[in-house]
């Protein structure tokens, strides 16, 4: 986690506990929530991607706290994704990047848009942000891609796939990778939302 | 200067009144530092900004006496703000994690805070900036500060330009040269010509020496643009860009471009 995010956040409670306690006190919740979230990660070889975009919704929450009108975010998940076990924070670099290197980067904001489905055995996943097309240097590696990459070679080899473009002002992160359910899934007929429920 | 007539000094300083302006994209980053200066009414907010840009405009309109400036900003950051004001202000930094330039603030003594700001030390910050606005001839210019601010081997990705109201970002890979104007450099670029007013020697320390070579005492060229060096005239010789520009080369110039051109291969 970038500590930038971090110090914003703790910035932005700070100013809000005197405009709008309640909404302070929101934000602290959406911050624990999130931290604790990542702490028990750790451990983990695998999570849902249900359980990743539950992490995904606060990190961006709180940022929408931050960047206010300027960050808007649009998710566009199938039902049968959340079930597919992937490596925890995956995505999280990603949406973090289309944050800080995209819609933080514009005058009037952007979008980040996230977006997975399964077809047949395969995973996709795509992270989408808006970029300045006239940016000096639009950023298209970074330590974050280079991250999502490596682990996910180390975990599927040559069975994911990942690519990064930048066309007019999108920014593109697409993520390929075999479709495992999980266990719980595979049992279950109805799968998706009972198991969100479950876990929250 | 006895310790009776300092103190004087700053009764006088701290009852004056003073012009601020807060730079920050955060609408909340800039709610804060207006409810810190709450306890300051003889601080008077002339504008709010939510990008550099604006910052520029609003230094230019309103010219006041202290600068709440965050660094990193859309399009132009709080450095680039720096070089394209022309003010005595005293800027107070703002930011919520920046190593590099906490070290530079060390050296100069312009102050800057990080996000969340305690009240202690904003008004800690707050007693510097009216120390300094006390004896602004001692003040480093807004330029050299962003100079100084820069971590040390980083150099220029982009150079910013006023003109006028207009500001315009010039990658520095692609400028193609750098001609001396008196006080003023002439950045040739894509063949365009863009006035800045910096000196050509203060410029050829902020850009990549690997890059950019000082092949004459009014020329700055990017090694990438040179195709070719020749003879000219009895002792001298011109170098040719890739655009067919020539550019005249001094006998120290023409052996810096030489080691660099060797180094290359």
């Amino acid at each position: 986690m970038n500590p930038h995010f971090l110090f914003n956040s703790l910035n932005s409670i700070s100013a809000l506990t005197t405009i709008d306690p309640a909404r302070a006190r929101e934000m602290c919740i959406l911050l624990a929530e999130f931290l604790r979230m990542t702490l028990g990660l750790g451990e983990k070889a695998a999570i849902s991607l249900g359980d990743e975009l539950q992490l995904l919704e606060r990190f961006l929450a709180i940022e929408k706290v931050r960047f206010g009108a300027r960050l808007q975010m649009h998710e566009d998940v199938q039902e049968a994704a959340t079930a597919a076990m992937i490596p925890p924070l995956l995505l999280q670099p990603l949406v973090e990047n289309a944050v800080t290197h995209g819609v933080a980067n514009l005058l009037e904001g952007g979008v980040v848009h996230v977006a997975a489905q399964v077809s047949g055995t395969r995973l996709t996943v795509a992270v989408e942000n808006t970029v300045d097309p006239d940016a000096v240097s639009v950023r298209r590696g970074g330590l974050g891609l280079a991250n999502v990459r490596r682990r996910l070679e180390a975990r599927y080899g040559k069975d994911a796939e990942m690519r990064v473009s930048a066309e007019g002002g999108t920014f593109r992160v697409l993520l390929a990778l075999p479709f495992e359910p999980s266990a719980e899934v595979a049992a279950a007929p109805a799968g998706g939302e009972a198991l969100l429920a479950d876990r929250a | 200067m006895t310790a009776a007539t300092k103190n004087d000094a700053r009764i006088v300083a701290a009852s004056a009144s003073l012009g601020a302006i807060i730079v920050d994209d955060e609408e909340l980053a800039r709610h804060a530092v207006r409810e810190l200066l709450r306890a300051h009414p003889e601080v008077h907010v002339l504008a709010e900004c939510g990008n550099g840009i604006e910052a520029v405009k609003a230094v230019g309109e309103h010219k006041p006496a202290l600068i709440f400036l965050d660094v990193q900003m859309p399009k132009l950051t709080g450095f680039d703000v720096l070089e394209l004001i022309e003010t005595d202000a005293a800027v107070i930094f703002t930011t919520a994690f920046d190593q590099y330039a906490m070290r530079a603030f060390e050296v100069h003594a312009v102050d800057y805070l990080l996000k969340p700001i305690s009240r202690a030390r904003f008004e800690r910050a707050l007693e510097h900036a009216r120390t300094r606005i006390g004896k602004r001839a001692q003040q480093p210019q807004p330029h050299e500060l962003a100079a100084a601010a820069r971590a040390p081997l980083q150099f220029l990705e982009r150079v910013v330009v006023k003109d006028g109201t207009r500001v315009t970002i010039l990658a520095a890979a692609k400028l193609d040269y750098v001609e001396a104007q008196d006080d003023y450099v002439s950045l040739a670029s894509a063949g365009k010509r863009h006035l800045k007013q910096q000196t050509i020697a203060s410029l050829e320390a902020c850009l990549d020496p690997r890059l950019f070579v000082r092949i004459h005492r009014s020329y700055l060229v990017n090694l990438e643009r040179v195709t070719r060096i020749e003879p000219y005239g009895k002792d001298s010789k011109i170098a040719i860009l890739s655009d067919g520009t020539r550019l005249p080369v001094s006998r120290s110039g023409y052996a810096k471009l030489q080691e660099l051109l060797e180094q290359r291969g």
